[in-house]
């Protein structure tokens, strides 16, 4: 259906972006809603908005026809034409819905019946007449398949099935069961977790992240309790933020508009403050376009709880998950270099004989930096060495120096310091093959007053200064 | 007996049983002996004060390879983003050491609450924040008591937190005596003293000792701890040349082509200020 066609139908229609986590609720919502009319409900892996229900153990609740005329009337809730097909494969009963009247014929010429429902027993006559392409296959068989001229299942059946073993393989194989009903796919018995959601309303609608966060500590308490009780852990945390922008409000009872995000963790834990510091980095960065009214925290994936311990022994022990909920949130808020590590690289300059790299978390509690493009230095320099403070750009200052060109006296901020020994010059000059090379004349200079060592540099620029040694 | 009651025994069991942390050893033996819990303390604020250059980052720099070599978790927080990033390398190839490097100095004090609440870190340390508040200073301490980590603040002179229960230490260079004669400026004034026949010998610079002091949260002492200066760049890859000699490398000379056609920058006034007070 197109937006236009929906607008027809619906003249306050609101477009959303695609939203995974939208739809996946409204899955599982779905699910829920057939599960009161079969056991066994299933959404079809990797095709949106099918799902398969089982279809046996009918009769005495009006048959197969009933069971369909109550599904069709519940999808049709979510979808104005949704269609249902009974058969005794799945790939029978998903052809079946195919055809808008419902009135697909068999290969001899029998009514199928209406509502999609195939005889058992029949489904590979029913399929026989039927196109190749309502059969899920490689892309390779079936264009080799139209090459040779097979149009319908009942042309692919008709081959032997070793022949279409020998030239297309496995998956030859399987399309030719597929084309003669022979579905290992089946519906299965439906399992429903336990509710793993709170959900809040503010007194008063507010636009800070304070009250919002107080309640996303309870909830996130409240939730992570059941957790544990149950062995399990949270891999995936949604928080969903009903904003007060009048829509719930509507005469029409609209659906108020919520906003959905979600926090994944590489490690599923149950512990409340990692979780709480990362609810915090994602409301830290949300940008909301109406006050929050209501809050709703959800547990959207859970794993085993896991049985590893810190040693509790050892004093130095640090829990790491901790660890990696104040890094998301210092990323969220400085950025991928907020968090940094110091790397050596060689280099003549100062500032090139050394980088700071952004710190990035790996599964397992490891940490790494990002991949340098330098090879690494080769130089080491004692932790009780003298350490130089570099300034982030050199600052132009002005130097007395003598007629020999050695820095007699330095005015840096409006300050004249006198130097009491200097030391250089290095020269350094390089990279002439790139478009900075730079050529500089490096002092060391020592101030008795300040009882601080700058270190100063002179280029075609004129004297700048660099930094100094702590 | 109510369950509180009980409740409230219990915690004063606990509490009462357990035992005093010690602290986190500086590297500094003679600095260790000193200070009350041999090392800095964990759960307490310890401020390390000195005007820029006496020595601060040594000292913290030796504390942090000491803390990581114990195996602890460390976070340095680079409010004023001068760490040179060189002379931490050796560190950086541990696992546990976090440098963060706010976008202005202000944050510091926020990253330092993120990390002291995290209770993933045995020493955090800031350094180049602005001056903090007594309640933002209370709150940190706060957090460091309650993740038994070693708070570690790094200032200029006379600006403290105060904050009770704070360990102060001051750091200072230690005179040194003079190595080399000194500078006859008064003959260069007047145009005496020639340039040399021969390159002059580099100065050698000072030899480093730093004096730390113990000023509050502790007996007053006074300790003296050595320091290597950095002569890595001059002795490895230093060309100590004539300054008598014109400088014939090919990127200066078209530097200095540039600046001919300019004729006035910056930096050649400076050179003829030099000029005109010495020359």
């Amino acid at each position: 259906m197109t937006v236009a066609a929906a607008r027809g139908r619906c003249a306050t229609l609101e477009v959303r972006d695609w939203d995974e986590l939208c739809v996946s609720r409204e899955v599982a919502r779905t699910s829920a809603a057939f599960l009161s009319a079969s056991p066994q409900v299933a959404p079809a892996a990797g095709l949106p908005g099918t799902w398969w229900v089982g279809a046996t153990g009918f009769e005495a609740l009006g048959g197969e026809s009933a069971l369909a005329e109550t599904l069709q009337r519940m999808a049709r809730v979510w979808h104005p034409s949704a269609r249902v097909g009974i058969a005794d494969s799945c790939v029978a009963a998903r052809a079946a819905t195919w055809p808008a009247d419902g009135r697909w014929r068999m290969a001899d010429g029998r009514n199928a019946g209406t509502r999609g429902i195939v005889p058992s027993g029949d489904d590979a006559a029913y399929l026989a007449s039927l196109p190749l392409s309502l059969i899920p296959m490689d892309a390779e068989v079936r264009e080799a398949l139209v090459a040779l001229g097979l149009g319908t299942c009942g042309a692919l059946t008709a081959l032997s099935g070793g022949d279409v073993e020998r030239r297309w393989g496995a998956a030859g194989l399987s399309a030719w069961r597929l084309a003669q009903g022979i579905d290992p796919r089946r519906p299965v018995l439906a399992h429903v977790g336990p509710s793993r959601q709170a959900h809040a309303e503010l007194a008063l609608s507010t636009t800070s992240a304070e009250p919002v966060l107080f309640l996303v500590r309870g909830a996130l308490e409240r939730l992570m309790a059941d957790l544990i009780r149950d062995g399990r852990a949270a891999a995936a945390v949604s928080i969903t933020l009903t904003l007060d922008d009048g829509r719930g409000a509507l005469p029409s009872g609209g659906m108020p508009h919520t906003v959905t995000r979600e926090v994944r963790v590489p490690r599923a834990i149950a512990r409340v403050a990692p979780w709480f510091e990362r609810c915090r980095a994602l409301l830290d960065t949300w940008t909301l376009t109406a006050p929050v009214c209501a809050v709703t925290v959800s547990i959207t994936a859970v794993a085993p709880l896991g049985a590893e311990q810190g040693d509790l022994l050892a004093p130095a022990w640090r829990d790491p998950a901790a660890a990696e909920a104040a890094f998301e949130r210092l990323r969220s808020t400085l950025g991928a270099r907020g968090v940094v590590r110091p790397v050596a690289k060689d280099g003549y300059c100062p500032e090139r004989e050394g980088l700071w790299l952004g710190l990035e978390t790996v599964d397992g509690g490891r940490w790494t930096v990002e991949t340098a493009t330098h090879p690494p230095s080769t130089v080491n320099r004692p932790p009780s060495t003298v350490t130089l403070r570099l300034l982030e750009s050199p600052e132009p200052v002005t130097v007395v120096a003598s007629p020999q060109g050695e820095p007699r006296a330095l005015n840096w901020h409006h300050r004249r310091i006198p130097i009491a020994r200097a030391r250089g010059p290095e020269r350094l000059s390089g990279e002439w093959w790139t478009d900075s090379p730079f050529a500089r004349d490096y002092w060391r200079c020592e101030s008795e007053e300040l009882e601080q060592e700058f270190l100063l540099y002179r280029d075609a620029q004129g004297w700048r200064l660099q930094g100094w040694y702590d | 007996m109510s369950l509180a009651a009980l409740r409230q025994q219990l915690a004063e069991l606990v509490e009462g049983t357990r035992p005093a942390l010690p602290g986190l050893p500086t590297g500094f033996a003679a600095l260790d002996a000193v200070l009350p819990d041999h090392g800095l303390p964990r759960g307490r604020l310890t401020e390390i004060a000195g005007t820029p250059g006496s020595g601060r980052t040594t000292i913290a720099r030796q504390l942090v390879a000491t803390t990581l070599h114990a195996g602890w978790w460390v976070a340095y927080i680079d409010a004023s983003r001068t760490l040179a990033a060189r002379d931490w390398a050796a560190l950086g190839a541990h696992d546990s050491l976090w440098v963060v490097r706010p976008d202005t100095p202000q944050r510091g004090a926020w990253c330092a609450d993120v990390l002291l609440r995290s209770g993933a870190f045995g020493l955090v340390i800031l350094d180049g924040a602005p001056a903090l508040s007594r309640e933002i200073a209370v709150r940190l301490v706060r957090l460091a008591r309650a993740s038994d980590a070693a708070f570690v603040l790094l200032a200029p002179d006379n600006q403290h937190a105060g904050v009770a229960g704070a360990l102060q230490l001051r750091v200072q260079r230690a005179r040194a005596k003079r190595t080399t004669e000194p500078l006859d400026l008064t003959a260069r004034l007047e145009g005496q003293v020639r340039a040399p026949a021969s390159p002059p010998a580099p100065a050698p610079m000072s030899p480093r000792r730093l004096l730390i002091s113990v000023e509050k949260g502790g007996p007053p002492a006074r300790v003296e701890v050595p320091c290597a200066a950095d002569e890595s760049r001059h002795a490895a890859r230093g060309v100590r040349e004539n300054p008598q000699i014109p400088d014939r490398r090919g990127v200066a000379r078209r530097d200095r082509n540039k600046r001919g056609a300019r004729a006035g920058g910056a930096g050649e006034r400076a050179i003829r200020r030099g000029d005109v007070a010495l020359g």
